[in-house]
């Protein structure tokens, strides 16, 4: 076995080995038909290569001639994918350039069944026999055939074609692309036109068109072997993006976490804040179940040592003793629930804001009587509960108290009057505190929720923003009005339906 | 003449169950007692001839403690006040103190300090009326005196003798004589010493400018 024989046989084999991998890849994804019709080139080259690789050894002129005219159906289906191929996948090439190379190999392949010899030979007289490349081969003597013009029409076209096409992908910037694959195809174009000149007698030489034709199925098979690397690539980046995702979202909801947990220290200072300057009120408000249990006492001690003692004055003074002790539990207890610090959102519960009013006013009473603020009421009866936090409730209703308290100092002590009012308004449970202070100027109506906003000395600009933020949690809305004659009032309302997602979390 | 009417403490306190327990505390201690809920209602039923003492709240709505002592002052009203608070407030009970306020505890108040307080307070008032009441009793005598025996008067008590009063009013020594022996009389006194006792309650000095010696 010659080299010759050798190098024919491994170019049909990594054609086809070629086209077997690609069958593989293209039976994984069926959508995209570029393997499939790679494919097809591949085997055609393997086709072309093997009718060669006969031609050379052909013995007879009846063999030769059958091998010259079955040669055509490989190099037409070889020839009509590369022009699919360039369209599909490089997308250039021009589509009537394209329909005429394949309208015209057909022509080609229909008109060599015709003639009587092929479309390439009129009349095929007799084989010359000379060594080439180390071995014995064989080429035609025969008159050519004047129609086998059109196939050279047709390879003339094609390299057209492939020039065109690889200027277009060189002007895309897919340069690379233009290189390997346009270059291969205008190379192997260039290169087939060895067949005419054969045939022609003007050069004597075997026929080579499959390497001529498997380089371009090579160029084709790297190119699609470093798309698919490519989307290997792509896909280890993919992945590592969107772990890189995953660990952002995690440190994202750490963060929101931690930010939760800030605006609940925040809070939490801001309502001990508060109480601080309730702390004598408050102290008071302990004193007297203090004072009222000690009298009471002390009044029974006396009365046990008189011989005569009344049982029923006795049974008395101890129950308001209990009555009074609960009654001083529960200021602590108020107290013991404002200052705790809570567990962000975990503390829903029904709640009616009119016991919410009420239950502050009872921790100011003592603040409000020494500032000489008379509050009136006006609740609204049935008031449906809302899904809320109390103790931040509290603290809002407590901020807006302690404010409008503030505000009134400079006033006359009889224009100290504060209205607390509530009412259900489309849905939502709407709560007033209204002063009779110095008002707030239009313009800052919206300014003071801001955060670090004051008009004291000693305050933070922390309170009123604060109570937005615990509206805003409730999904509810707190803003700030101009009163008609004088001072201002503060509104918020809350949603009735408004259920927060926290309310499920089961204590 | 009737028997004077028992004191009563008045327990002025917006806190139900403080005045209940310290009204208590004090009728265990056998002291009459009467509660106020609002300085308010104690002004509107206020009589003056009751005798007793105030245990007024200082922090109350409407009318504070100092405010109602301020009102009391006014009307010429002499209880004394005992104020009860709820913490200590300095600037206040110096306040309540320079306005004449009897004691002044922080509550929880004890027992052993408040009974005794307002014990001392009754019994203050009750000098103070037995004072007010001698005081009106020479005052109404002082009252029947004519113009020129209350000019002997103010002679005799400043130490001078008849013959100076004469000399002095420009009147015989025996019509002085006739005069002060009338103001004794009106007087209800034995002799000059009493007198003299008498009108320096009252205020009375006697005249001693009017001749050199």
């Amino acid at each position: 076995m010659s080299w010759m024989t050798i190098l024919w046989s491994m170019n049909a084999t990594a054609c086809l080995t070629l086209a077997g991998f690609y069958c593989v890849v293209w039976s994984k994804q069926r959508e995209n038909s570029v393997p499939l019709l790679f494919s097809c080139s591949a085997i055609a080259a393997a086709a072309i290569a093997a009718f060669e690789l006969a031609m050379m050894h052909a013995e007879t002129v009846e063999q030769y001639q059958a091998l010259v005219r079955w040669i055509h159906v490989p190099v037409w289906a070889l020839i009509v994918s590369f022009v699919i191929f360039v369209r599909l996948y490089l997308h250039a090439g021009r589509l009537w350039l394209a329909w005429s190379i394949c309208g015209l190999r057909t022509l080609v392949l229909i008109l060599n069944f015709i003639f009587t010899s092929s479309i390439n030979y009129r009349q095929i007289t007799g084989l010359r026999q000379f060594s080439w490349g180390g071995e014995i081969i064989s080429v035609p003597i025969g008159v050519a055939n004047p129609w086998g013009l059109l196939s050279s029409v047709s390879l003339l076209l094609l390299l057209i074609f492939f020039v065109d096409a690889t200027i277009t992908v060189w002007r895309r910037g897919d340069r690379r692309r233009a290189l390997v694959v346009g270059g291969s195809m205008i190379l192997g174009a260039i290169l087939a036109w060895h067949v005419p000149l054969v045939i022609w007698g003007i050069i004597d030489i075997p026929f080579f068109l499959c390497f001529a034709y498997s380089g371009i199925v090579v160029a084709m098979g790297y190119e699609l072997s470093s798309d698919i690397t490519r989307a290997a690539q792509l896909a280890r980046k993919l992945k590592a993006s969107q772990a890189a995702l995953r660990k952002s979202e995690q440190d994202m909801e750490v963060a929101a976490l931690e930010a939760a947990r800030q605006r609940q220290e925040l809070t939490h200072l801001a309502r001990v804040t508060s109480l601080g300057e309730l702390s004598s009120s408050l102290a008071h408000e302990l004193t007297h179940p203090l004072t009222a249990i000690l009298s009471n006492a002390q009044a029974a001690q006396r009365f046990l040592a008189n011989d005569d003692v009344d049982l029923n004055e006795l049974r008395e003074i101890l129950n308001d003793i209990v009555a009074e002790d609960q009654r001083a539990g529960e200021v602590i207890h108020r107290l013991r629930s404002l200052l705790k610090k809570g567990e962000p959102q975990k503390h829903c519960d029904d709640v009616d804001v009119n016991e919410v009013a009420r239950d502050v006013l009872k921790l100011m009473r003592n603040d409000l009587i020494n500032q000489n603020v008379t509050v009136d009421t006006d609740l609204a009866q049935n008031l449906p509960a809302i899904r809320a936090d109390r103790v931040q409730l509290q603290q809002v209703v407590l901020n807006l108290l302690l404010n409008a308290c503030e505000a009134m100092t400079a006033s006359d002590s009889s224009e100290r009057q504060l209205l607390i009012t509530s009412k259900l308004e489309n849905g939502a449970v709407r709560m007033s505190v209204t002063d009779r202070g110095g008002g707030i100027p239009e313009e800052k109506l919206e300014q003071v929720f801001e955060r670090f906003f004051t008009t004291k000395k000693e305050g933070m600009g922390l309170g009123l923003s604060i109570c937005r933020s615990i509206i805003n949690e409730h999904e509810g809305k707190i803003w700030a009005t101009k009163n008609a004659d004088c001072g201002a009032t503060f509104h918020f309302s809350l949603p009735i339906n408004h259920v927060r997602n926290e309310a499920v979390i089961t204590e | 003449m009737p028997p004077p009417p028992s004191p009563t403490v008045f327990v002025i306190d917006d806190d139900a169950a403080v005045r209940k327990a310290v009204s208590r505390l004090l009728r265990s201690a056998g002291i009459a007692v009467a509660v106020f809920a609002l300085p308010r209602e104690f002004l509107a039923q206020y009589d003056p001839d009751m005798p007793g003492c105030l245990v007024l709240d200082l922090a109350m709505p409407d009318i504070n403690g100092l405010q109602l002592q301020t009102t009391l002052g006014k009307k010429g009203c002499t209880l004394p006040i005992i104020f009860l608070t709820g913490h200590g407030d300095v600037s206040k009970s110096v306040q309540a103190m320079k306005h004449g306020a009897f004691d002044f505890f922080s509550k929880p108040v004890k027992e052993k300090d408040l009974l005794p307080a307002v014990r001392a307070a009754i019994e203050r008032d009750a000098v103070a009326r037995r004072e007010q009441a001698k005081l009106s009793e020479i005052c109404a005598r002082l009252d029947t005196l004519t113009p020129r025996e209350r000019e002997v008067l103010e002679h005799v008590v400043a130490g001078k003798l008849n013959k100076q009063i004469a000399s002095d009013l420009g009147i015989t020594e025996a019509t002085v004589k006739m005069h002060r022996a009338r103001v004794m009389t009106k007087m209800k006194v034995q002799g000059v010493a009493d007198l003299v006792r008498l009108t320096e309650v009252c205020g009375i000095r006697g005249i001693v400018t009017s001749t050199p010696h």
